[in-house]
Order: structure tokens, then sequence, then C-alpha cells
């Protein structure tokens, strides 16, 4: 399972991209993403990078939007005593147009973060509120996205808590092709066991191109 | 005896203008039948007496003129010559059309009546009656005469305006209809209103270019299916704006910052304290959205906005398309206008 995940990457940070006031049915995109995990195990600050590519569709039904997710990453460690790590991950989404710059997203995903030594899943639901305002000329559209995370599990772990997301980016849109950069966090703070309380962090700034299919 | 009682039958009639009026009907027909059996001696005393000062029943014109007729008819055949053609005079100035009829009266008569013709000058237009006109094809007419040869200019005047429908000559005592199709000098349909056909005539007999007038009034009332408006010009409210604002372009700046403030946000609130972040991915970021916002300020600042402005002129071509129809629907209704015409008060030579 792990292995299968291994391929796949931080798609929920980039959950829902797609255009929630377009005119289009369904969307296919792909993205490469540059993702950072840190880690804090009671060891210090541990830290992964590595560049990663991702693939989603997404179809419109009226205002909500629904879509499916995959993406997987290589993550160098910073130290040479540390072992580099495999990061994968699928996903749905959904996106609910409320107002015509606003509205939510969530979705639930699974997560497998590896090493030649060890394996961890996450199991991870969020919800949050969008904020999609468009420039003059509504080609590009300022995203804002903040969240909470009420589903956050690893394996061997109580859940983590607080979990939030939050994410910034551009979108612009040059006919059917929509290209976007998005910046996004997300922090996991679990309760302290044997006396250590374990933080993890994955942001990642991601680079999409989707297409629309009429 | 019989006029006696003609005339107690008078003395005995009420007061009312209608039966003083019947009693002159009644006594110039019987003058009138008594000329026909040429028992002219007991005609001409009622004739006389109808047109004398003392008359005191009511009596029109038409009356007043044939008795004027039968009285220098009478005359005439009595052989006085004289005092019928001054009879006749009389007829001709109240009525330029007064005519003896060559089938009922002598060529004597005719004759003295011809000469009564050329002593008197007058020009008239016989009294309009209510019509129907349509431009297209029908003709209103006006029949004008004149007692000698004369010059004469018809004129359709309303309103200070002019316009000319006949000049020429006249003979005299012949009848000329003048044709008028409801249209005005540039061709346009005759608008509702009072109008005035002046005829002024200018003898070419007697010395000194003595001159004459009539006139007709009449009341034109255009007749046509209600006619559609046309659509008002496109107000500013119905346009979209064709340029940017430049609080929209402001507002992109404001965006492209609020996009760079999120980025430190989401780096500085949402990360993890304690784990840190990077600072190259917000710092990207931030730049992107400046970008974004700089560039449309400077792109779309005071630049048309294509697709309003292609937008409005759609409309606008709407509109006058619309227009164009109503336009024409109205020109063919117009062109279905007819003229009510009606006489009007004041008609008389």
């Amino acid at each position: 399972m792990s292995r299968a995940l291994f391929s796949a990457g931080l798609a929920l940070l980039l959950l829902p991209f797609g255009r929630a006031a377009g005119q289009e049915r369904w969307t296919a995109a792909t993205r490469l993403t540059f993702t950072e995990h840190r880690v804090d195990a009671g060891f210090g600050t541990e830290r992964f990078s590595g560049l990663g590519l991702g693939v989603d569709g997404s179809r419109r039904f009226g205002r909500l939007t629904v879509g499916i997710a995959a993406q997987g990453t290589h993550l160098a460690a910073r130290r040479s005593s540390e072992l580099d790590r495999r990061l994968g991950e699928v996903g749905a989404t959904f996106n609910l147009t409320v107002g015509p710059w606003w509205g939510f997203y969530g979705g639930l995903s699974a997560r497998s973060v590896a090493s030649d030594a060890a394996r961890q899943h996450w199991l991870l639901g969020r919800v949050g509120i969008e904020a999609r305002p468009s420039f003059t000329g509504v080609h590009a559209h300022a995203i804002g996205r903040l969240g909470l995370m009420p589903i956050a599990t690893l394996t061997g772990l109580s859940s983590a808590s607080p979990a939030v997301d939050g994410a910034v980016g551009v979108d612009y849109a040059v006919g059917d092709v929509r290209l976007a950069v998005l910046y996004g966090v997300e922090r996991f703070t679990f309760p302290a066991l044997n006396g250590i309380r374990r933080s993890e962090q994955f942001s990642a700034l991601s680079l999409r191109a989707a297409v629309v299919l009429r | 005896m019989r006029r006696l009682g003609i005339l107690l039958l008078l003395c005995g009639a009420g007061p009312t203008a209608a039966r003083a009026q019947d009693s002159t009907s009644v006594i110039l027909q019987q003058a009138r039948d008594l000329y026909e059996r040429l028992e002219l001696e007991r005609a001409v005393p009622l004739l006389r007496q109808i047109l004398s000062s003392g008359w005191t029943s009511d009596i029109t014109t038409r009356q007043r003129v044939d008795a004027n007729l039968y009285l220098g008819a009478a005359l005439s055949l009595l052989g006085s010559q004289d005092s019928a053609r001054v009879h006749f005079q009389a007829a001709l100035e109240r009525d330029p059309f007064s005519d003896l009829d060559p089938s009922r009266f002598t060529p004597a008569q005719i004759q003295v009546f011809q000469e009564a013709r050329r002593t008197v000058f007058a020009v008239a237009v016989r009294p309009l009656v209510p019509l129907t006109l349509d431009p297209k094809s029908g003709r209103m007419t006006f029949t004008i005469v004149a007692t000698q040869e004369t010059a004469v200019l018809c004129e359709l005047r309303s309103g200070g305006a002019a316009f000319t429908l006949f000049a020429g000559d006249l003979q005299g005592g012949m009848l000329r209809e003048i044709d008028w199709n409801g249209l005005l000098a540039g061709g346009q349909l005759a608008p509702a209103g009072r109008y005035t056909f002046v005829v002024v005539g200018e003898s070419r007999v007697l010395a000194g270019g003595r001159r004459d007038s009539a006139v007709a009034f009449f009341d034109v009332q255009q007749d046509a299916p209600a006619l559609e408006d046309t659509l008002a010009e496109l107000s500013a409210r119905e346009m979209l704006p064709e340029r940017y604002p430049r609080s929209a372009t402001t507002g992109d700046v404001l965006k492209g910052i609020g996009v760079a403030a999120g980025a430190f946000f989401v780096a500085g609130v949402v990360s993890n304290e304690k784990l840190g972040h990077n600072a190259a991915m917000p710092a990207a970021t931030a730049a992107v959205g400046l970008s974004v916002g700089v560039a449309s300020f400077l792109s779309k600042r005071g630049r048309d906005l294509p697709a309003n402005v292609a937008a409005n002129a759609r409309r606008r071509s709407e509109r006058d398309a619309t227009n164009a129809q109503i336009r024409r629907r109205n020109a063919e209704r117009i062109a279905q206008t007819v003229l009510r015409i009606t006489p009007a008060a004041g008609v008389g030579p």
C-alpha cells in the first residue's frame, strides 16, 4: 500500500484548484511541487525537501466541484545522518462556491511517508474557507485559503490537535489553460507521548497547469 | 286674391325663423310657377316683394339670388332690359356662380345676363363638402369661378405658410376645378389643422385691374393607425463601462499586496513557530502576487474594456435596428393615412 502511495505527494495542500465560477465541466491538471517536510519528534527539527509531480482531475456540478488528486514526491534529508523519504498521497476534493468570490473547500486523503526503515500512514480530512477575488479583467484570481483538519491521524499516534492548513496564491486563465502558483502549509501537533510532543509540518510551493475539457 | 291669401298666410304665420323662411320659399316657388306659366305680371310683384326692404321674413342668399335671377329674367321678357340687367348684376354680385340655363331661358335673356356679367367683377369658390381623402388615389376639388376673364392665384394657407395650387387665367363664367391630393409643396402629407383656400383674382377686363378674393376654410385631420414609439437613447445606466475604472486597477495592486501579505501570514502564523518555515516559498509567492497586481494595474489602467465596448456597440446596433424596423412599420402606417376634411366656419366669397 505504501509502495503504491510512494509516487503520490501533497495533494491536499493543493486541494481545490478548480475554478469555482468557470463554465468548464471537466478539468485535468498536472503540477510540479516543491515540498518541504519538517518534523520534530524530540530529537530536534528534521528537514526533508524535494520536487514532486502530481495530477488531478475535477468536474463541476453547478456550484459544486469535485475532484481526485494524486502526487508523489521524493524528499531528501538535509542531514546525511537521516534517511530520505518518499511521500505519496491520493485524495478526493470538493469546492463549493457560495459567493462570486468565496466558498468552501474540503477533502479526504490518504498519505504515506516512507523511508527505507519505516513507514507512516496518514489519514487527513479537511474543511475550510476559500476566497478567490478576481483581478480586473477576470483572467487572474488571487487565492486565499484557511482551514482545519478535524481528521488528522498518523500511524501509532493520537490525532493531531490542532491541525490547520492555509494556502495563498494566484491563478491565471489563458483560454482553456489555467496556470496557478500556490503556496501552502499544513501544521500538525500531536499529543505528548512519553513526554515528547511531536510536531510535523508540510509546506509546498506548486506550479499547476490545467486544461479545461469541454 | 291668391297673393293676398299667401300674404295673409304669412301674416298669420308664427314668428319663428323657420316658418318665416318657409314663407319665403313658398312665395319664391309661387313666383317661379307664375314665371313658368309666363304670368309675368303676377310673378314680378311677388319677386319684387321678396327683394324689397319691407320683406320681414328670413331670406337666404340663395333665395335672394334666385329671386334676382327670376326677376331679371321676367323683366327681360317684359322688355325692361336695363332693369333686368340690374337684377342680374345683383345676383352675380351675391353669387358669381349664378348662371342662366340655356335650355330654360331665351337667348335674349342670356345676352342680357352676359352683359350684366361683364359689368360685375367677382371671384368665388364653391362651398366645400366633407370628404375623406386618400392621398394615394383621391383628390379634393376646389371649384372656382370669376365673372370675367381674370388672372387668379389660388393658395392653400395654414399656420402662416402658403402653398400655391393654381395660378392662371379664368374665362368669365366658366367654372374651374382645382385638384389637391392632400400633399404640401415638399410632398409632405398635410398635417392636421385649419386650412384656408384663398382665390385672388384680378380682372383683365375692367380698367384699373380690379381685384377680388374668396376664401374657403376647412379642417384637416389625419386618420392613421397608431404609431409605435421608437426606443429611447440608451442611458449611461444601461451601458456597460467601456474602460476599466481606476478604482478597479488600484484594487488589483491591493489584491497583489494581499497575496503577498497572505503568503507571509501563512508562513508566519500558520506555520509552527518551533519548526520554522522555508522563507523562499512565501517570498516567491509574494513576488508572484505583487507582479500580477502591478501588471494588472499597468495593463488595465485607463484601457478600454473590449468586451464591454463590443457589448455596448451590440446594444446600440440592436437598438438602431429595432428603431429602423419601427420607423419602417410607422412609415407603412403613415402611408395608409387618409385625411378627414371638414368644411369650417367662415366659408364665403
